[in-house]
């Protein structure tokens, strides 16, 4: 953020007053929560009993951290149409996720008592070794995104509320370990329904507003093509390789994303799962739509010279609230983007915590005795060490956070969502890939962090990860003998 | 015999996109790269989508009605991008406020399974996703 959209936000009290009673309301949710989590499985999914509009908002405000709100405008601002390439399989990825997997889940929990998902892992391949390899992957993903959410929401924190980053990341990350480690997976399903109407409100009325301000009298065509032919183009300033594998990393790698597929064990009732597509997909569509609306209105209007250049891309969001939009709307943007990084930790801090407390320990031949309080301990303990390394070293923050989506994606996809389905899925296929997308997400994103090298354009770590073990999965499940384990798992319609 | 399908056409695609980004690192990746690309996205979740659903004998019409959908909105939206060039970058036809390319991938690829797949997906979950008793 630029020294003076900071100053801009800092003194507008309605945009301070928004975020404090967005935090009021988090604390309310966290109160009501906390009396009613008395076991561990009410901790870790809510007890089963979350309905399917709570459970899809809440799978809707993980899976879209702050990068929907600050990062993905600026990218479209840079990179035009390229950009959407990272929502575009949203509606493929939303139904391919409860074809596959949805209905499998939700039957485990039932019929295993499973509540993390490398239970589901363990189960599918009666491993405990492959359970546990795959919650050592999951909490190496979740320190480095936590670190990384952490350190963001310090920096809008600060801006907001006028303090160092530093104290914002602690006001933050304090704030989002109390209603987790107090209300576990309860309070945080319904800080996420708060959170995802708050994100989605504020989308539908920034893009009204990005339109009429962007779009001109002429178009954004009209505008923006003249100057920048590339732009608007097919694949906007990407090469066609390049865009073409954000849609496979963004589209296939949703498919192994533990913080959205976790939410499917809260479920009451499978039977409602029939409109779970429906409700997500309307959802996330309308939260998106500030992603796109944004970038493409900040380009028109620097193109028409209504706006200056941006220093940086991820000015995009700040800039165009700052000269286009009232202050109380710029305050229910930032607490949007407040509220999208606090659910996204939240439901990192959950599954790390299930790692260490349940995944690690199974693999260890070890059962941790009261998994509630480990839960709660292992939460706050993670919570301090991701904050601590976010509000001290950002160059370690940089460094963690290139670890994330590309190990749940190449860790889970083969694995968990093709595993699931496909009966000749081997425990040796399953360790294997498992071991190597971990292997290849390590290596090959430290090699390009230190720049070691760097990768031709449209290539990433991530991609090649997640290719990677998509081939060794189906080349060693092919060569080993069957597991003899639970191949398919079917939802019942009434328990 | 829809899971060998399904299956065969994971690893097809997956091999696809192992070619496109080995050969993204040569110099014929730039053509032939992003044709693999598309032909590995679509085998992949053609694939993927023969695996999660077809399970049942019941509704296989509309799910394969529902995958040949799929499939050619991705090769014939990603291909038409790819396969014809804008001939006049600084003034191109529009359709709908984008150039016309722009249009076919964001509505056809975009915007159209955000209508279908999820209505498919609730009109065929009796039989395919919640089995009878």
């Amino acid at each position: 953020m630029t020294p003076q959209t900071q100053a801009a936000l800092t003194t507008q009290p309605p945009v301070v007053a928004t975020m404090v009673l967005y935090f009021v309301a988090v604390a309310g949710i966290a109160w009501w929560a906390t009396r009613r989590t008395r076991s561990v499985r009410d901790f870790f999914v809510a007890g089963g009993t979350i309905g399917l509009f709570p459970m899809a908002m809440a799978a809707m405000a993980a899976s879209l951290s702050g990068f929907a709100f600050i990062g993905g405008p600026g990218l479209v601002y840079t990179v035009g149409i390229g950009a959407v390439y990272v929502l575009l399989p949203l509606s493929l990825t939303t139904s391919m996720t409860a074809w596959l997997l949805a209905g499998k889940l939700r039957a485990l929990a039932d019929s295993h008592g499973a509540y993390t998902i490398p239970d589901a892992i363990g189960i599918r391949y009666q491993s405990p070794a492959a359970q546990g390899l795959a919650g050592v992957a999951l909490l190496v993903a979740v320190i480095g995104y936590l670190a990384t959410n952490f350190l963001a929401l310090g920096v809008v924190l600060g801006a907001v509320l006028g303090v160092s980053v530093t104290t914002g990341v602690w006001i933050g990350a304090l704030v989002t370990l109390a209603y987790s480690v107090s209300g576990g997976a309860l309070a945080g399903v319904y800080t996420d329904v708060l959170q995802g109407s708050v994100m989605a409100v504020a989308s539908i009325l920034v893009f009204a507003l990005a339109m009429s301000a962007g779009a001109g009298t002429e178009g954004f065509a009209a505008t923006i093509v003249p100057a920048d032919p590339a732009f608007l183009g097919p694949f906007g300033k990407l090469t066609p390789m390049a865009a073409l594998s954000l849609f496979f990393v963004f589209g296939i790698g949703a498919l192994g994303q533990p913080h959205v597929l976790h939410k499917f064990y809260m479920l009451k009732d499978p039977a409602r799962l029939r409109w779970y597509p429906m409700v997500m997909t309307i959802a996330m569509s309308l939260t998106v739509l500030l992603f796109v609306g944004v970038g493409l209105a900040v380009k028109a209007l620097v193109v028409r010279g209504e706006m200056p250049p941006l220093g940086r891309a991820d000015d995009a969001t700040p800039a165009f609230l700052t000269q286009y939009a009232p202050s109380w709307l710029a305050g229910l943007v930032f607490a949007g983007v407040a509220a999208a990084i606090m659910s996204s930790v939240n439901a990192f801090l959950s599954i790390g915590a299930a790692a260490v407390t349940h995944d690690i320990p199974r693999a260890l031949g070890r059962t941790v005795r009261d998994e509630l309080r480990w839960g709660r301990l292992s939460t706050l303990v993670i919570s301090l060490l991701a904050a601590a390394v976010a509000s001290r070293s950002q160059a370690m923050v940089a460094f963690l956070g290139i670890f994330g989506y590309g190990l749940f994606a190449s860790t889970l996809v083969p694995a968990l969502a093709i595993g699931l389905s496909w009966p000749g899925a081997t425990r040796a296929g399953a360790i294997a890939s498992i071991g190597t997308g971990l292997a290849v997400s390590l290596v090959m994103e430290s090699l390009a962090y230190m720049r070691v090298f760097t990768f031709p354009a449209g290539v990433t770590a991530t991609a090649l990860a997640l290719v990677s073990s998509l081939l060794v999965f189906l080349v060693v499940s092919r060569l080993t003998p069957g597991t003899g384990g639970r191949t398919e798992t079917r939802s019942r319609s009434k328990q | 015999m829809p899971r060998a399908f399904g299956i065969t056409s994971v690893a097809a695609g997956s091999v696809c996109l192992a070619l496109a980004y080995g050969l993204a690192f040569t110099r014929r990746g730039v053509t032939a790269g992003p044709w693999l690309m598309v032909a590995g996205l679509a085998a992949l979740s053609a694939g993927i989508i023969v695996l999660g659903a077809m399970r049942e004998a019941k509704n296989r019409r509309m799910l394969w009605l529902t995958l040949a959908v799929v499939v050619v909105q991705l090769v014939a939206g990603f291909g038409f991008a790819l396969a014809y060039p804008e001939r006049n970058p600084q003034a191109p036809q529009l359709l709908l406020g984008l150039p016309v390319r722009t249009a076919v991938v964001l509505y056809g690829v975009g915007v159209l399974p955000l209508l279908v797949l999820p209505l498919v997906y609730a009109l065929t979950f009796e039989t395919q996703v919640t089995p009878p008793e």
